[in-house]
């Protein structure tokens, strides 16, 4: 103990001792860490973010999408839903009439074309065909005007609801309402306005803004086929999620004569998923700044050579003095450590600063919490065991009578 | 006492050979005080850091307060130079930027037991070499004559009972010279066994015994 106190106090003397080139290296491990901790604090921040607009949609959420996504060996499918559905509208009804108490259930499909007004193109919209109670599954409500209902379903109606980015591309400032389209060579009239979401593009979702939606009798009409990609709903209660998800397998199962060519996932699956993704990128992002902490970890390395040749006198005189080649490492590595430990402060001071700025300033949230301190700062003092001890070592092991007697 | 049986340091350089000392034996009683004497190259110095456990003999015995010094390991070798003697250089070698309290203690450090009345005992040592007023100055504040009392009392920190004084005079005036030299000689009254490695035949004749060395070997 009394080794280690003294031996942070040479560290901290011969630190201050050469102020200017100290500062210069422990200004490689501030950038190391400082880029450490900003990008896992950007990482963590697109996690909250993304988690946040998932569960926005009701963690009693519940999806049946075609095709199996839990591969059979193991592991997860995605392409399996990118096949034609085998979901079928009687699907649906026996959902409805077995399990009336179930919230929200609705269908949709996939229309693909462009939507024109005149002169006007927009080409970036995704076209949806859906029953009425589909705004709610999307977590988004109708701004001006109405959506379509049961009889314009049953009728196959030709009118649609936009998001405000189709709107405004298309009619500008104009009001919409009432107002006529073209889809794939069908007029349609504009009934209602979506609510913009502004900045919730959602990473793993269609932009809602971005949406035109008409029902969906008349997808299957203007495109001659009955598909459904999805069918959404929520469980009375949070709690029943799992419970109405294998209720609703079962119905489907059972029309489908025991085949499982299809999915039913709950908004906690999803999570679960979207998790593993962003895992991924934190350990990308994590191992891109390591990198630039190893180069701040070259820096102390070099530094703590030059400082063990100018001080190899002193060396020889602590040896003389009852020093052991332990001791003697023990001090040269503490003094490695204390170089990188500041830097590991300052670089993760720094990264909190520009994270609270940053997210007062701008929509980019970064969440620097104690975690990305830690892991910072420990990072910090790997480094400086990493790249102290082979300085630490030829320290320890230079002979004191050829030590005393260097000038 | 050191009793020093045979013993042979020998430095290779390549094929080369050079014997620094060549097949000595000699005995120092506790309490003697004793000049090494021989002009550079006699291998005094060689002598000296065998004696202290700095260096280890090629071949021989080097027995110290009946320790074989030859099969100590390295760490036992620091303990034994940490308790067992104290060591007085040319250059003073005191470590820079560092207070005069902090050198004198410095061999505390590397103790395992830590004494009872420490602070007592350093303030004392700086004290008894006339420094108590220059406590907190660092070794560039100190004129030579000061930095030698300062390396004194460091080596009597652990109150070892061998004191091996490297030419202790050589970088200091002749009233400094004569100031250290007395306090080595009150030492020697008080016990200590006082070693003097020098070229200085005057220098040796303040001593009781000299021992004289030429090319390796006592003569």
């Amino acid at each position: 103990m009394k080794l280690l106190i003294s031996s942070v106090v040479i560290a901290l003397k011969s630190i201050a001792g050469n102020k200017l080139r100290n500062s210069l290296t422990v200004l490689g491990i501030v950038l190391g860490v400082f880029t450490i901790s900003t990008l896992l604090s950007l990482a963590f921040g697109v996690r909250e973010e993304v988690t946040k607009q998932i569960e926005d949609l009701g963690s009693n959420l519940i999806a049946v999408v075609p095709g199996k996504l839990n591969a059979s060996g193991g592991g997860f499918n995605p392409s399996a839903s990118l096949g034609a559905s085998t979901l079928t509208e009687k699907d649906f009804d026996s959902i409805e009439q077995q399990l009336p108490e179930i919230k929200n259930l609705s269908m949709a499909m996939l229309v693909s074309g462009t939507v024109k007004v005149s002169d006007k193109v927009s080409s970036s919209s995704l076209i949806f065909a859906a029953s009425e109670k589909i705004l709610p599954n999307l977590n988004t409500s109708i701004e001006s005007g109405r959506f379509f209902d049961n009889v314009e379903i049953e009728e196959n109606s030709k009118v649609v609801v936009l998001g405000s980015k189709v709107k405004e591309m298309l009619f500008v400032s104009d009001n919409a309402l009432g107002k006529e389209l073209e889809i794939r060579g069908h007029k349609f009239q504009v009934i209602g306005i979506l609510k913009s979401k502004e900045t919730s593009s959602t990473l793993f979702g269609p932009n809602l803004d971005d949406l035109v939606i008409m029902p969906i009798t008349t997808g299957w009409k203007i495109t001659d086929t009955k598909q459904i990609f999805r069918m959404m709903m929520h469980s009375p209660t949070t709690e029943q999620a799992d419970e109405y998800k294998s209720k609703v397998k079962d119905i489907i199962l059972t029309n489908h004569g025991g085949e499982e060519d299809f999915s039913v996932v709950t908004q906690e699956e999803i999570l679960g998923v979207v998790g593993d993704i962003l895992d991924i990128l934190t350990a990308m992002i994590g191992a891109i700044a390591t990198l630039s902490l190893v180069i701040g970890g070259l820096g102390v390395m070099n530094i703590m050579l030059v400082s063990i040749s100018e001080r190899t006198r002193e060396i020889g005189i602590r040896k003389a003095v009852g020093a052991n080649n332990a001791h003697i490492m023990v001090q040269f590595l503490v003094e490695a450590i204390v170089l990188s430990f500041i830097g590991g402060l300052i670089g993760s001071s720094l990264s909190g600063i520009v994270a609270v700025v940053v997210s007062t300033l701008s929509p980019i949230k970064l969440v620097f919490s104690p975690f990305v301190v830690l892991v910072s700062i420990g990072f910090s003092v790997l480094v400086g065991v990493i790249f102290g001890v082979a300085p630490a070592l030829s320290a320890a092991r230079k002979d004191p009578i050829k030590a005393i007697r260097s000038e | 006492m050191i009793d020093i049986v045979r013993v042979s340091k020998e430095y290779r350089f390549g094929r080369e050979s050079f014997f620094a000392l060549a097949n000595i034996s000699v005995k120092i009683e506790d309490g003697e005080y004793v000049a090494i004497l021989g002009p550079s190259g006699s291998g005094k110095s060689t002598l000296m850091h065998l004696i202290g456990g700095l260096d280890r003999p090629t071949d021989g015995d080097l027995i110290v307060d009946n320790e074989n010094l030859s099969e100590l390991n390295d760490g036992e070798l620091a303990e034994f130079r940490n308790k067992k003697v104290g060591f007085i250089f040319q250059s003073f070698n005191l470590i820079p930027n560092t207070s005069l309290y902090d050198n004198v203690s410095l061999p505390l450090v590397y103790s395992k037991h830590k004494l009872p009345d420490e602070k007592e005992k350093i303030r004392g040592l700086i004290d008894s070499v006339g420094l108590s007023h220059k406590t907190r100055n660092k070794p560039s504040q100190l004129s030579g004559g000061e930095q030698q009392r300062v390396a004194i009392a460091r080596s009597l920190i652990n109150d070892p009972q061998i004191i091996l004084a490297d030419e202790p005079t050589g970088n200091l005036d002749s009233k400094n010279g004569t100031e250290v030299m007395r306090i080595l000689e009150n030492l020697n009254k008080k016990g200590k066994t006082v070693i003097i490695v020098t070229h200085d035949q005057e220098l040796a004749k303040e001593t009781d015994r000299i021992i004289k060395l030429r090319d390796g070997k006592i003569i």
